[in-house]
């Protein structure tokens, strides 16, 4: 009910004359009146409980002396990976992304004035396709977890079939988060486990999970390297077991490892999604991040995609190039309820970083960066296996960036925890909260901005934690 | 006068020159690179990448330029009026961009451990606290990722209701409004439901007839946004929550236009149960060229049990924040970690500016300038507002062109294009669907008068122009952007969307 009348503020232009005149304009006296037609028993009469205005100053003083109480990974020596990883971020990326007329644009409605943003989206779905070797790549989703979930509801719509075969090891949230969208349309989500010693999909188990569902399946789904960092060595069986199905070949992939590893399209994937936080984007706590949505080019299969997809064309009036966006039937603001998805708002500005990013470390970086984290992986969990008291790695099969390895004591873990906290070290993701079977496991990841400095740090705490507080 | 940039359409990747580099990572210890060889043969040979894949190889320099070049062709909020109806296209404090890029606040990775993560947390739990407090909703989730990730966390969590009630059997249709977001029905199907549509009065507002008319013991709930698309408030709104009440259906608040009722009226008191915010719209976070937003999602209490995990909660016995998993009938994820976590940031820095006497007044500028550009417009030749010309709009109204078009083919399109070349945004257009050659103005709260003075001058100009048939400026926009009118129909028709397809012509 209170009008402000005296209220000035940096971010609100309108001087109390110019307030009148507008007034004036409208023939109302007040700007109490432009709230009229709101029934008088529902205006909210109370006074809300929020904070004072901030000046600018006082503002970031305050930001400052709350994030002051978070501890940052600079600080730490982590080897928390698990779905987001502390890789390095170029300069030149902030510098670019935050760029004023990409930051504060809107999605490209009005193309021609909105020629660079569609370029620089263009641009991201071609690197996409070149690192997957898949033609047709959306301009974003949110992230790993519901382009999975998006990936699902794809193949139900491309197969019109209804049960999805996942693996039993995925990151807990990415599959919760499948469980959930995959509700609504009712897929049946069925779970395939691994090998307890390789740590790779159980292909005769799988096998006969496809054989009790034949004819009924929409896809398989398959991470490479998988969540505990294994590569997957069956799958391209894994694969032409899917289509023999008539079923889509869905493969989750890490970018950074494909300067090194066979490619998605290269092993068969009719649809590839993955997480483009390793190309140049903060870990922020966990978002915004990066899902990628990379498919085969295939005519049915587009028109089934979900997400904002930018064209190449022509200006009208010549040859010109001009980017737009495309192929937008498929999209919620023109086929509403029979959309393919709901996305509107996506993570362009994420995916513009991941350009600049790509676009910098070129096909060499790539390979370079994806070399240094297995060096420096397979140097650290040598260096665990020698450790009495600790099984590294805990599977055989091959790995990238990540592997797990496993306390032979499964009693030590708060206190090893807590040792090395004194250390200020994180171990890695403990799988034994979600994992009932790990019992005393870590996933533990490395990347280029882990020193050997740190990991040996990281070894010489360990061995004082089982020579020195009784760990064995 | 205005002039985008023209810079040549090369791409990043005919700039590549084999050999050049932007990029060297950090050396190898003796110890790691005596290893590499060994690791690699680990991985069996038909795994290995054979080919590179063909990214652009260029200088630092190069990338900037290039990135810089495309910039300049690009026009944001920073550049010039962005009246986008719906979209809030209001100024985006710098400060919010300052806190966002804080190092304790990027450098944090989900899973530390909580004592580690102190700071972030208390941002979370006190923006989840202001956000109730807007909306009059007692629990907030701040996770979903955008506007329509929110609808769709909030029509799972009005599923979950209803199975946990075991009604799903029967509570299977969403009443939605014509003039919706395609978002609203989308999300619907996504979650299961039939969407049923009803018309609007001829004032722009719920018939209340057809709602009553379509609302049976199969009516799950129903979707709407207040102030609706046509920025009117519906006067019914109590008499509509009631209806889907009275069948145990729940109201969804769809939080587009909440910009234009801070401090004044909440969802909460209107009866919704369900409410989604858009930071990227109403609490002025950056929208990015098509994002990352925030779609923050408020539920009355009793739906508090159904929010997905985990929310942030407070110990005062601990004296420390903590994630909270004990939601009873939880629809466990809709993405991965806690929410986009420096678009929160931003929003509560934004909240912290304005305070609450700023909130409010905000929404009371918002819509002033609406209003007023309202009054002006209608007043041009060629233009009318179809739904509430006379009565008044809030944040945002639906102008028509359909005069202007009839009497001189001048569409809203040709409009839109020629607003491009005197350096403004144009409105939305062709949205809502029932209103004929629609332009959906929004000047928002941080326009000064003078510009949207300018934007009102240059649809004069338009009806002057169509009128004495000088229309040749009109249909020949834009000239003054990057590029002109752009062939859409042969981008449909032959899709070429990677440099891959472009290759293989």
């Amino acid at each position: 009910m209170h009008s402000n009348k005296h209220l000035t503020h940096p971010f609100l232009p309108q001087t109390e004359s110019q307030i009148q005149t507008m007034l004036k304009t409208m023939k109302i006296s007040s700007i109490e009146d432009l709230y009229s037609g709101i029934p008088k028993e529902l205006r909210f009469k109370g006074k809300l409980k929020l904070p004072k205005p901030h000046s600018e100053l006082e503002t970031l003083r305050k930001i400052q002396s709350i994030l002051e109480k978070n501890k940052t990974i600079d600080n730490l020596n982590s080897y928390l990976g698990a779905g987001i990883y502390p890789h390095f971020i170029p300069s030149v990326v902030p510098s670019i992304v935050n760029r004023s007329e990409f930051l504060t644009s809107y999605t490209p409605y009005a193309p021609e004035i909105s020629q660079g943003m569609l370029q620089g989206l263009w641009e991201y779905q071609s690197m996409i396709a070149e690192i997957t070797q898949l033609d047709l790549v959306n301009s974003s989703m949110y992230d790993f977890a519901t382009a999975l979930g998006e990936a699902a509801l794809m193949s139900t719509r491309a197969t019109k079939k209804r049960v999805l075969l996942v693996p039993e090891y995925l990151q807990p949230e990415k599959f919760s988060t499948l469980v959930t969208y995959t509700t609504g349309p009712n897929i049946k989500i069925v779970q395939y486990p691994c090998n307890k010693q390789s740590g790779q999909a159980d292909l005769d188990k799988l096998i006969s999970i496809v054989e009790r569902n034949i004819n009924q399946i929409s896809g398989i789904y398959i991470e490479n390297p998988n969540f505990w960092g294994v590569i997957e060595e069956q799958i391209i069986d894994v694969g032409e077991l899917a289509h023999t199905q008539n079923a889509l070949f869905i493969i989750g992939f890490d970018p950074i490892s494909l300067g090194l590893l066979k490619s998605p399209g290269e092993l068969g994937a009719d649809i590839a999604i993955g997480d483009g936080q390793s190309l140049g984007l903060p870990m922020n706590f966990g978002g915004p991040l990066l899902g990628l949505f990379a498919v085969k080019n295939d005519k049915k299969l587009v028109r089934s995609m979900p997400g904002r997809i930018i064209g190449l064309t022509t200006e009208k009036r010549s040859d010109n190039r001009a980017f737009t966006m495309t192929l937008q039937t498929r999209e919620q603001h023109i086929r509403r309820e029979r959309a393919t998805s709901n996305i509107c708002t996506n993570n362009a500005l994420c995916a513009l970083a991941s350009t600049v990013y790509l676009s910098l470390i070129g096909p060499k970086g790539l390979k370079t960066l994806a070399e240094i984290s297995l060096a420096k992986s397979h140097f650290l969990a040598q260096n665990l296996s020698e450790i009495d008291g600790i099984q590294s790695p805990h599977y055989s099969g091959p790995f990238f960036k990540e592997f797990v390895f496993t306390l032979d004591s499964p009693s030590h873990t708060k206190e090893f925890e807590n040792f090395l906290k004194t250390k200020n070290i994180i171990p890695g993701f403990p799988l034994y909260k979600e994992f009932s079977d790990l019992n005393a496991s870590y996933l533990v990841s490395v990347t280029e901005t882990t020193t050997n400095s740190d990991i040996k740090q990281f070894l010489d705490s360990i061995h004082d934690f089982f020579s020195t507080s009784g760990g064995k | 006068m205005f002039r985008q940039s023209k810079w040549p359409k090369s791409l990043i990747f005919e700039k590549s020159t084999p050999g050049r580099q932007g990029f060297i990572g950090p050396e190898l210890h003796p110890d790691e690179k005596n290893i590499l060889e060994k690791a690699k043969k680990t991985i069996p040979e038909n795994l290995l990448r054979e080919e590179s894949p063909s990214l652009p190889e260029v200088t630092e320099l190069e990338v900037v330029r290039h990135f810089t070049r495309l910039s300049q062709m690009n026009y944001g909020v920073d550049s010039g009026f962005y009246p986008l109806g719906s979209c809030t296209m209001k100024y985006n404090p710098k400060v919010c961009d300052t806190a966002a890029s804080l190092a304790n606040a990027q450098n944090i990775h989900p899973y530390q451990p909580e004592d580690t993560v102190q700071g972030s947390l208390k941002i979370m739990y006190e923006l989840a606290c202001w956000l109730g407090e807007l909306s009059g909703m007692s629990g907030v989730t701040l996770q979903p990722a955008a506007g329509a990730h929110g609808e769709y966390t909030g029509l799972m969590i009005l599923r979950k209701y209803h199975e946990t009630r075991q009604n799903l059997e029967t509570k299977n249709e969403i009443i939605v409004p014509d003039s919706a977001h395609g978002t609203n029905p989308a999300t619907v199907s996504m979650c299961g439901f039939k969407t049923i549509v009803i018309p609007s009065n001829d004032d722009g507002c719920v018939n209340i007839d057809a709602l009553k008319a379509s609302v049976t013991e199969n009516t799950a709930g129903m979707m709407l946004t207040n102030p609706n698309t046509l920025g009117i408030f519906e006067p019914n709104i109590k008499e509509i929550t009631n209806i889907i009440h009275e069948v145990d259906g729940l109201m969804y608040y769809d939080g587009a236009n909440f910009n234009a009722i801070m401090g004044k009226v909440r969802p909460g008191d209107m009866g919704f149960d369900i409410v989604h915010f858009n930071l990227h719209k109403t609490f002025a976070t950056p929208h990015g060229g098509g994002g990352p937003g925030a779609g923050p999602v408020g539920v009355i209490s009793r739906l508090i049990p159904y929010l997905p995990v985990p929310t942030v909660s407070y110990s005062p016995s601990e004296k420390s924040y903590y994630f909270n998993y004990s939601h009873e009938h939880t629809i466990g994820k809709i993405r991965s970690y806690f929410g986009n976590f420096s678009t929160l940031l931003r929003a509560y820095t934004y909240i912290l500016r304005l305070g609450q006497t700023g909130l409010t007044r905000v929404s009371e500028m918002a819509n002033l300038n609406a209003n007023y550009m309202k009054t002006q417009c209608t007043k041009i030749n060629g233009f009318s507002v179809p739904y509430g010309e006379l009565s008044s709009c809030m944040h945002e109204f639906v102008l028509s062109a359909k005069k202007l078009f009839k009497e001189t083919e001048i569409s809203a399109l040709d409009i839109s294009k020629y607003l491009l070349d005197t350096g403004l945004h144009p409105p939305t257009v062709y949205f809502p669907l029932i209103v004929p050659e629609a332009l959906m103005i929004e000047p928002t709260e941080t326009e000064p008068k003078e510009v949207i003075d300018t934007f009102i001058e240059a649809l004069k100009k338009v009806s002057e122009l169509a009128y004495s048939g000088r229309t040749e400026k009109i249909l020949g926009a834009p000239n003054s952007t990057s590029v002109g009118r752009i062939d859409d129909v042969k981008a449909a028709r032959e899709p070429i969307i990677s440099y891959r397809m472009l290759k293989n012509m």
